[in-house]
Order: C-alpha cells, then sequence, then structure tokens
C-alpha cells in the first residue's frame, strides 16, 4: 500500500517537474505587464497661476482652420480715441482690423487683400497728412523660400480707405519693416528685414520722396526678423537694430554716424545653432534712461514636431553704455516667441509678458502666456496667465476696453500639430484691482 | 530508491520553482508601454497604429518591438514616450547600435543633450554604420551646452568627406575669430562642392574678419547665385526618414502610384479616404493631379478649390487649379487664377501659359505677359549663376518691354559678373532712368565707374 503510495507521489512529482515548465511556457506570454517605467520626462514649462486675474476673449469669430496670425498690435488706427487691434492674417492674405463694440464685441473688417502672407504690419503717418498709413512686411511664402517673393507694400491713408503701393519688390522674404527719421531730413526712412531663407539681407530705405525710397544695404545675412529703431547710444538720433536668427544666430547694431552713414557693430553671437531666436524689442527695462533690447529665443519650426529646449526664453541685453550690453537670462518659457512690456500690476515698473509658440502642447496645462512681475530691480517672478490657445507668436499690451489697465493681445500661428486649443486673436483684459 | 527518486524530484521541482518564478515575476513586472492620448492627438489611422505597436511591445516585450514603438512615438512628437521605449529596447538588447542612435535622437529633441550624447557615443561604440552623423549630433549637442571648445573637438573626428560636420568645424573657427585657419578647410570644400552657397558666404565672412573687403563682397555676391545648400538639421533629417513607416504616413506613402501601377485607378478613392481621417494638404494635391491624370478634371477642380478653402491660397494651387479650369473648358477662371498665382510668385511658365489664355481670350496684355515669362526665366537663370541664360532671357525680355526696371537692372548685374562691363553700364542706367532711387543699381553703377 505505502509501496503504491510511494510510487505515486513519485509519479505526481514527475508530472510536475515535467508539466510546470511547460505550463509556464504556455502561460508566460499571456501575463499582464504589472511593471511601469521610470517618471516619465517633461521639458514643458509649466508656472504658478497668476495672482492678477485676466479674462480671456476671443477676438473675432472663432477659427474653423487653424489660424495663421502673425502679428498682431493695438493701436488707434482711426484715431478715435479707442483703442483698435490690428492684425496680420497670413492664411487669409489680409490684415484684420478689430473696432471694439459698445457691448464689448468686437467688429472685424479686412483691409488690405491680396498680401501674399503679411508678417508685420508697422503703423505710421508716411506721408506727413495727420492720417496714420500701414506699412506691411510681405514675405510671399509662410515656408522656406529663397526666391524673390517679399515686397515692401504701403497701405497709404486715403481718408476713406487705403491705396496700395509697393515700395521695394523683387526682394526675398520681408519679415519686418520699421519707420523713422534715419537721416536727419525731417521725413520717414525705413529699415527692412529681409529674411529671405538661406540669403538674406537688412536694409535701410532712404526717403526721396512721394513713395520713393532708395534701398541701401546694411548686412548680407539670411533671417533677419526684427530691425527696430532706437536711439542707443543717447546721441539724439536713431540706431537700428537687427536680429538675425538664420545660418548666424546673431545681434547686430548700426550706429548711426549721420548722413545716411552707419557703423555696425556685433553685440552677441550664439554659438548655439538650435537656439532659434524668434523676437526682439527695445525697452528701458530697468528705467535707467537708455535702450535695452529684450530677445526671445525658442524657434523650432525646422522640426516636423516640436518640443520646448531648456535654454528657450527671454534675455534681457542691459545697455551698460559705450555699445556694451550685459546678457541676462531671465525667464524659460519653452518655445518663447514674442515678449511685450508693460506695468501689468501698477506699482511703477516694468514688467513682461511672454508668448510661446511651441511649449510641450501634447499635455494639457503648459503655459502659452506668461507674464513675469518685476520687484522692481529686474528680478522677475513667473506666472501663468493661460495655456490655450497654444501656439501663440506674436503678442501686444495696450489698454483694449478703457479702464486704465493694460491688457494683452496674442495671435496663434498654428502651422505645427497639435492642432487643438486653436486661436487666432485673443485678448486677455486685466482685472487688475479686482484681486 | 523510491523514497530517492523523491527527494530527486523534489529538488528539481524546488529549483524550477525559484526559475520559474523569477522568469514569471520578471515577465510580470515588466512595464508596460507608455500611453499617450492619442485618440485626442492623432489621426484614427496612426492611433490604430500605435495600439498595435503598443501591444506588440507589451507582449513580446521584445527590444524591435519596442524600437519600433519609440520610432513611432518619436515621429508623431511624442518625445517623452519614445524616450521611455527606446531605452527598454537598449535595456534589453545593449549590444544593437541602432537601439542607442535612435535613443540618442531623441534625447536630443527632449534637449536632454548630455544623455543624447552619452547614448550616441554608445551607438559609436557599439560600430553604428553613422558615427559621423553620430558625432555632428554629439557636437550640436555640446554648442547647446556652451561648450564650444569640446563641440570643435568632437567635430575634428569627423571624416573629411561629411559635408556638414566640415561645414560647421569651419562654421566655429571663423566665429571665434581664427578665419585664417578656417579657410583652407572652406576652400577645400569649396573646390569640392562649388555651387554651395553657405560654403561661398562663410568664405566672405572669413575675408571680412581679415580685412579683405573686396574679396568678402565678390564671395557675398557669388552665394547670392549659388543654389546648393547644406543640410544642417541632421537630427531632424534622421527623424524625417522614419516618417513613411508609420501610421497615416504609411498609408499615403502605400497609395503612392508609382508603387501600384496595376491599383492606379482605386489610389484616387484610397487618398480620398485618407483626406477624410485627416486633411493633408500635400495629398489632395496629389489626389487632383491623379483626378487630371485620369481624365476628371471637374473631380480635381473640387479637390483644388477646398484645398484653397482650407489651407489659403498659394502659388502652386492656383496654377493647378488654373489647368483644371483649363481642363473643364473655363479659359476665364483659369485665366483669373493664373493672374492670382502671379501675385504671390512670378513664374515663367506661368507667365506663359497666362499669355496663352490672354491671346486665346483675345485680351490685352499678351506681350507683357511673354515678356515677363522671359525676365522670370532670366531671373531663375541668375540665381542660379547660369548667367549667359540669364543675360539671353533678359534681353529678350526687352525686347518686349523695354520699361520693366528689374529686368534691365539684373541684365546689367548678369553682365557685369561676366566681366562685360562695358555693356553693364547702359543696363544700369536705363533702370536708374526707370527708377531713379534703385540703390542697388546705383551702387553696382558707382563701383563700375570707380577708377581700379
Amino acid at each position: 500500500m505505502s509501496s503504491i503510495a510511494s510510487h505515486r507521489r513519485v509519479l505526481l512529482l514527475g508530472i510536475l517537474v515535467v508539466a510546470l515548465p511547460i505550463v509556464t511556457w504556455l502561460a508566460t506570454p499571456r501575463l499582464p505587464a504589472l511593471g511601469s517605467f521610470r517618471d516619465q520626462f517633461s521639458g514643458g514649462s509649466i508656472f504658478p497661476a497668476s495672482q492678477l486675474p485676466f479674462d480671456r476673449q476671443s477676438i473675432g469669430t472663432s477659427p474653423e482652420l487653424p489660424p495663421w496670425i502673425s502679428h498682431v498690435q493695438i493701436v488707434d488706427l482711426d484715431q478715435d480715441g479707442e483703442a483698435d487691434i490690428l492684425a496680420c492674417d497670413a492664411l487669409s492674405h489680409r490684415l484684420l482690423w478689430y473696432r471694439r463694440n459698445v457691448d464689448g464685441t468686437w467688429k472685424e473688417t479686412p483691409l488690405g487683400t491680396e498680401l501674399a502672407t503679411p508678417a508685420h504690419a508697422t503703423v505710421v503717418d508716411l506721408d506727413a497728412d495727420n492720417d496714420l498709413d500701414i506699412l506691411v512686411a510681405v514675405l510671399g511664402n509662410a515656408f522656406p523660400d529663397d526666391s524673390h517673393v517679399g515686397r515692401v507694400v504701403l497701405l497709404e491713408n486715403n481718408g476713406t480707405g487705403y491705396d496700395r503701393h509697393v515700395l521695394l519688390e523683387g526682394t526675398r522674404r520681408i519679415a519686418d519693416i520699421q519707420a523713422g527719421d534715419l537721416d536727419g531730413d525731417g521725413d520717414l526712412d525705413l529699415t527692412v528685414a529681409e529674411f529671405g531663407y538661406a540669403r538674406g539681407r537688412v536694409l535701410w530705405l532712404e526717403n526721396q520722396g512721394p513713395r520713393q525710397f532708395r534701398e541701401h544695404e546694411l548686412l548680407y545675412a539670411p533671417g533677419t526678423i526684427n530691425v527696430p529703431m532706437a536711439d542707443f547710444d543717447g546721441d539724439g538720433d536713431l540706431d537700428i537694430a537687427a536680429n538675425v536668427t538664420q545660418d548666424d544666430e546673431e545681434l547686430w547694431l548700426f550706429e548711426n554716424l549721420g548722413k545716411g552713414q552707419f557703423h555696425r557693430r556685433l553685440i552677441h553671437k550664439w554659438l548655439n545653432f538650435d537656439v532659434g531666436g524668434s523676437g526682439m524689442i527695445p525697452s528701458d527695462l530697468d528705467g535707467d534712461g537708455d535702450f535695452d533690447l529684450l530677445v526671445t529665443v525658442g524657434d523650432n519650426l525646422e522640426y516636423a514636431y516640436t518640443f520646448p529646449q531648456p535654454y528657450h526664453g527671454c534675455f534681457w541685453f542691459e545697455n551698460i553704455g559705450e555699445w556694451n550690453f550685459k546678457r541676462h537670462r531671465l525667464s524659460n518659457l519653452g518655445g518663447t516667441h514674442a515678449v511685450a512690456v508693460a506695468d501689468l500690476d501698477g506699482d511703477g515698473d516694468n514688467d513682461l509678458v511672454l508668448a510661446s509658440m511651441f511649449n510641450e502642447w501634447y499635455r494639457d496645462d503648459t503655459a502659452s502666456l506668461a507674464w513675469l512681475e518685476n520687484d522692481g530691480k529686474q528680478g522677475f517672478r513667473k506666472w501663468q496667465i493661460d495655456s490655450k490657445p497654444t501656439h501663440l507668436v506674436t503678442v501686444a499690451v495696450g489698454d483694449i476696453n478703457g479702464d486704465g489697465h493694460p491688457d494683452i493681445v496674442a495671435g496663434g500661428w498654428h502651422v505645427i500639430p497639435p492642432y487643438r486649443r486653436l486661436g487666432a486673436v485673443t485678448a486677455w483684459t486685466n482685472k487688475n484691482g479686482q484681486r | 530508491m523510491t523514497k530517492r527518486a523523491t527527494t530527486l524530484l523534489k529538488i528539481v521541482l524546488a529549483i524550477e520553482f525559484i526559475g520559474l518564478g523569477a522568469v514569471i515575476s520578471s515577465r510580470l513586472l515588466r512595464p508596460q508601454p507608455p500611453w499617450p492620448r492619442v485618440a485626442e492627438l492623432v489621426d484614427t489611422a496612426t492611433a490604430d497604429d500605435f495600439v498595435q505597436l503598443r501591444e506588440q511591445a507589451a507582449s513580446t516585450d521584445q527590444p524591435g518591438a519596442w524600437l519600433a514603438l519609440g520610432q513611432a512615438y518619436s515621429v508623431h512628437g511624442f518625445f517623452p514616450e519614445a524616450d521611455l521605449c527606446l531605452g527598454r529596447a537598449a535595456a534589453l538588447d545593449p549590444g544593437t547600435p541602432d537601439h542607442w542612435f535612435w535613443w540618442g535622437v531623441t534625447l536630443n529633441r527632449l534637449g536632454l543633450t548630455r544623455g543624447s550624447s552619452e547614448k550616441l557615443q554608445m551607438a559609436i561604440d557599439r560600430e553604428h554604420p553613422e558615427t559621423d552623423e553620430c558625432r555632428y549630433i554629439i557636437a550640436r549637442n555640446q554648442l547647446r551646452e556652451d561648450r564650444s571648445d569640446e563641440a570643435e573637438a568632437t567635430l575634428r573626428k569627423i571624416g573629411r568627406n561629411h559635408l556638414p560636420g566640415r561645414y560647421l568645424l569651419a562654421y566655429l573657427m571663423v566665429h571665434t575669430n581664427r578665419a585664417a585657419q578656417a579657410l583652407p578647410i572652406i576652400e577645400q570644400l569649396a573646390d569640392k562642392y562649388r555651387d554651395v552657397h553657405r560654403l561661398v558666404q562663410l568664405r566672405a565672412r572669413a575675408w571680412e574678419q581679415l580685412g579683405k573687403s573686396k574679396e568678402a563682397r565678390a564671395d557675398r555676391e557669388l552665394a547670392d547665385r549659388l543654389p546648393e545648400t547644406i543640410g544642417t538639421d541632421l537630427a531632424a533629417e534622421w527623424l524625417g526618414t522614419l516618417v513613411p513607416r508609420f501610421g497615416l504616413d504609411r498609408q499615403i506613402a502605400n497609395a503612392n502610384p508609382l508603387g501600384t501601377p496595376r491599383g492606379f485607378e482605386r489610389v484616387p478613392q484610397r487618398l480620398r479616404e485618407i483626406l477624410e481621417i485627416s486633411y493633408r494638404p500635400r495629398v489632395a494635391r496629389i489626389l487632383a493631379s491623379l483626378d487630371m491624370a485620369l481624365g476628371r478634371p471637374q473631380a480635381a477642380v473640387a479637390v483644388l478649390e477646398e484645398l484653397i478653402g482650407r489651407n489659403g491660397e498659394k502659388s502652386e494651387t492656383l496654377e493647378e487649379l488654373a489647368r483644371a479650369y483649363q481642363a473643364v473648358d473655363r479659359p476665364d477662371l483659369a485665366l483669373r487664377s493664373r493672374q492670382r498665382s502671379l501675385l504671390y510668385r512670378v513664374d515663367a511658365d506661368v507667365c506663359r501659359r497666362a499669355a496663352e489664355l490672354l491671346q486665346k481670350l483675345d485680351k490685352p496684355g499678351e506681350a507683357a505677359m511673354r515678356s515677363l515669362a522671359d525676365y522670370a526665366n532670366g531671373l531663375a537663370a541668375y540665381r542660379n549663376n547660369r548667367l549667359d541664360i540669364a543675360v539671353s532671357s533678359l534681353q529678350k525680355a526687352i525686347e518686349a518691354n523695354a520699361d520693366h526696371a528689374p529686368t534691365w537692372f539684373y541684365l546689367g548685374e548678369s553682365l557685369r559678373h561676366l566681366d562685360r562691363a562695358k555693356e553693364a553700364r547702359p543696363a544700369y542706367r536705363r533702370c536708374l532712368e526707370l527708377r531713379p532711387h534703385h540703390g542697388a543699381a546705383t551702387d553696382a553703377l558707382r563701383r563700375l565707374d570707380k577708377p581700379r
């Protein structure tokens, strides 16, 4: 009896010895994966929610297609005492003028049409007839293109509408135009950023009479996106700055020597090919009486799918005299594309608003609009205003509702996925005093 | 005997328990593939592909499956998820250089440059076939970390035939004030790659630094006429090679009519299905051209009109639409579309076709349009440094229209660069008669008239 039991035990054990690996072999592929990876990396910028309240409002009709707003500004275009919004729409190839209705909604009026991909509009009384004209930087093509498709277009205010004149053609893509009296002869000259693609130039156009401008080359370099004018050396005339962002990533200044002569100075160079220069404005950030430069980096357009980079953000180039500028890094907002300056919280110093085109948009909580609160000594605290719409490429600050507080307007250029959280022109009204 | 057998079997069983337990627990503890919210973020075809790739990685836990999933994520911008997948592939099979290479490329996109360089170095150590490419991306990583000395050392290890690497090395030297040292490298490259504008542009910068303004100007002018470039965004290019392998892009690639000559008739239907899934301008353009090739111009008109409605007017789309209008016998609409195309870009072929339509519709402006076509042809030849062709085209344009200042200017430029200064002068002068404020013509004429 006991022998039979022993044999049975041996048999059972033998079966188990054989079966166990077989069962394991059969069952293993069906076993669920219960493990997990280390934490997933996130390079997106998220800041604490702004303590200063803002109300978001879409300006104009809601977009059905991914909008391509290349530039926005707040300006009293019809000089009726109320702020308007002027936007460049690179998808429909026209300017859009928004006037505020009594009920707080906005009326959209297309201004210039057949402006092949307008990149930037500058509002100025070019012909000194006491109304505002518009200079339009026409790219000709939103995508990389080295052919001669760019134009400098003037929309001349005739009192009832705008007459279109081409001031300069046969150029590569034009990204920016600014106006000022560069040669001291009392009329307005222009600076022009011929972005091009692999080839481009920085030009100044000498005003030689009604709608007659003679071009002068200041620099041969592709990828110039901004050519603002300011008196950087405090000698009473306008100098020119240029933000070069393609093969070279450089900031140039052109010192005005008078009589149409300029001396160029390289004030900063990034050896980081990928830095992605995206914007530059002159501003006396620290209020010391001279013009500094605020520079954003965050362009990523060479990639089909983008990702914010750790070096993206906003830099302050502090003017310390004698054409020397000290670089300060102010913020790390991923994909920063534009900056604007205003005293948002009304404490008497300059705060900054930053717009992001390339934050980590697959997440819902990453910042598309942020402001940097100045502690009065150019120390900045970051606050997130909003995470939508995404792909903000341009930002402006001004009082759009006449309540005395600076509001924010931004434009979305949704040229790279994901195509959600869309927005064309969006305003954030400043509710300071209600916090 | 039985007792001994029992004991032996018990020992074997115990060993099996331990061994198989380890197998089962490692199997259970394998990580679940990361899963972004694809349904919200990508089209359904790509999402389906992700589901399959994910299931494969989850069920097999094979390095190849993780590599494929990581690549698919990377191509669609899910870089954090790709990082995890490619890391798993490398952990499971550290001997395969491709795992490290793609992991390095993905970390480059995440901005994790140190990690990226480490992984690419692992790929080099495992004899990845694209060693120079790895080194180039490492150098770019080092530049992103403001370590230009290390970047230069890395670039010096790159083979002499790797154009982007050699260019970047020369660039670094010029932009760190060592133009004289950089010039031999630039000259060597410029000798080999004669049509590459970036090399000549860099040489101009070097001449400038050395105070040789005449040489710098000559090179800047030459750079303006050289058509070829150097692709320097290698991480983007490598990711681009993966695009047709996944999701909707694979379906588009598979629907390529060249790939399926027998199913040519069925391709438009397939492309329409793809457009239903996710609207892609490129696909719409292919569909329109197929509709035209298959003798269905009305369908092409519909596709192109929708494309313009969705994607805005583009010169190329307007010209394609003009051809479709012509095919449905609407020359009036074709002419309008072509004229709109010319608002965006002056193209010789578009001008020529517009001239034919003007003639057909008995409308004025045919000669001016043909002249514009010759101008556009001349300008294109000038931009490609084919100066003799430029001269003949521009002269032909002038025969029909002698009042177009840009034609005279580029004729002057072409003649000047051909060292025919005597003929160039009157061309510039005529340009200035027509446009007295033409700055470039003024400068060119002044330089020509300046005694040498």
